[in-house]
């Protein structure tokens, strides 16, 4: 069984290549919460870069400066995103988010963890 | 109980619209516990009315010269109950409010839920120091079905030197020149009519603005730059970990020439290609130097630079410390 790392505001742990990344309860994900999320995920990684997926359910709103702040700087040592959300609120929210902000990195949403690790395994081979 | 929800949200919509209709993008809608397509609706909207606001900061830099907007103050007063004991006349005007049903009020009673936890959080934090200060975003309830978000500096003032502690609360609006005025004169119409100057029979409350300075507006970009403009950003993030191209080979890959290149970038965000280039591949190093204990020359090459002693010379002209002083400061493995 892994145990997951835990961070201030998610839990992140690596299985079969995969960085997994489950954000806890924020009520509003402002930008210095969005600073130290990515400042303890480098810290976890050591330099590796990883295909991640994350898990948004703990997220309620988000400020616009997070959002560009995680679109741009949120990028980096990650090869492909997969978001996993069921929330109807929340996955409009991403959809907004996926085509105002345009990641750098192939980014998808996914009902399922199961589909979102199928489209992750494509990044694979492009980890360090 | 829902449909009274979904009659108060429908509501909150209609003013949110009128209100961008108005030209007013300040305001935001409260959320509620619902998890429908309505609710959708609200948040999107609630980020749209944000993104609009980032969209139109970037036309208001079209024309640099004079003012464009002008920059109001709020201020509140509070006693040692946190009641307010004063504010002053623009708080009552962006806030909608009338002063007799604000003083003696408690602070909290005009913040919507979300800010009124976090305003009993710092009240705590008020209580436990001497002295306090800080900076907090606090939306604000704009009537019923509408709120306004300002980021917002909270200071207590030492009771050594007043009978009784007090706690100031200061905040700013931008409001545009051309709207200043036409409320001065407005507002100065009222006056002479309330001081009998004008039979108000003749006030005519149309303002005019024909008066303000004619300026020569700066060449807009067209929709196309724009667009390639916004691609070659994206493509440069994207690139970050490899050598440039130069702009030549850059106007190439966009289909259009380097003149157009390099004004339409630099007129879209504000800096030279170049200098963007290199200060996102800086950004990038810094990242990596305060997290990860990767040797610096592969932090280097990571982040685009194929010359160590090039990354050390620009890293140290933008962040004024070499890489290495950076990661004992900042990464905790090299304390």
């Amino acid at each position: 069984m892994i145990l997951p790392n835990q961070g201030t505001y998610s839990d992140y742990w690596i299985f079969e290549g995969i960085l997994f990344f489950v954000y806890h309860e924020i009520p509003f994900l402002d930008l210095k919460i969005a600073k130290r999320v990515l400042k303890e995920r480098l810290e976890f990684q050591d330099g590796r870069s990883f295909p991640i997926l994350c898990e948004t359910k703990g997220i309620q709103d988000a400020s616009k400066s997070a959002r560009d702040f995680l679109a741009l700087e949120g990028s980096i040592l990650a090869n492909a995103v997969a978001i996993v959300e069921q929330r109807i609120v929340a996955q409009s929210m991403i959809q907004l988010y996926l085509r105002r902000n345009q990641p750098l990195i192939p980014t998808e949403v996914f009902n399922n963890s199961l589909e979102a690790q199928k489209f992750l395994y494509h990044f694979l081979n492009s980890s360090l | 109980m829902k449909r009274m929800i979904d009659i108060h949200r429908l509501n909150s919509i209609k003013e949110l619209l009128l209100a961008i209709a108005e030209g007013n993008l300040s305001y935001q809608i409260d959320r509620s516990q619902e998890e429908d397509q309505l609710e959708s609706i609200v948040v999107l909207l609630n980020w749209l009315t944000v993104e609009l606001q980032a969209s139109l900061l970037y036309f208001s830099t079209f024309n640099p010269k004079g003012s464009q907007s002008k920059t109001i103050t709020i201020l509140f007063t509070l006693d040692h109950h946190y009641k307010v004991t004063n504010l002053n006349d623009d708080a009552l005007t962006l806030l909608n409010l009338d002063r007799n049903r604000v003083i003696g009020k408690s602070f909290s009673h005009f913040l919507n839920n979300q800010s009124t936890i976090r305003w009993n959080e710092i009240i705590q934090e008020i209580e436990a120091k001497s002295y306090y200060s800080t900076n907090e975003t606090l939306y604000f309830n704009c009537g019923p079905y509408l709120r306004k978000k300002y980021p917002c500096t909270i200071q207590s003032v030492d009771a050594n030197n007043l009978k009784q502690p007090i706690i100031v609360i200061t905040s700013f609006e931008f409001v545009p020149q051309k709207k200043l005025i036409e409320d001065e004169v407005k507002s100065r119409k009222i006056q002479a009519v309330i001081d009998g100057h004008i039979p108000s029979n003749q006030q005519n409350t149309q303002t005019r603005t024909d008066t303000l300075p004619k300026r020569k507006p700066k060449m807009m970009l067209s929709d196309r730059d724009v667009i390639i403009a916004q691609d070659i950003r994206d493509y440069i993030l994207k690139e970050l970990e490899y050598p440039m191209l130069s702009i030549s080979e850059l106007a190439r890959k966009f289909n259009t020439n380097e003149s157009k290149v390099k004004k339409a970038f630099t007129q879209l965000h504000n800096i030279s290609i170049f200098r963007f280039y290199t200060e996102e591949r800086l950004k990038r190093a810094s990242h990596l130097l305060e997290t990860c204990r990767l040797p610096i020359y592969k932090i280097a090459k990571k982040s685009g630079f194929k010359n160590i002693s090039h990354f050390a010379t620009a890293f140290k002209k933008y962040y004024t410390v070499s890489p290495s002083v950076y990661r004992k400061l900042y990464n905790k493995d090299f304390k």
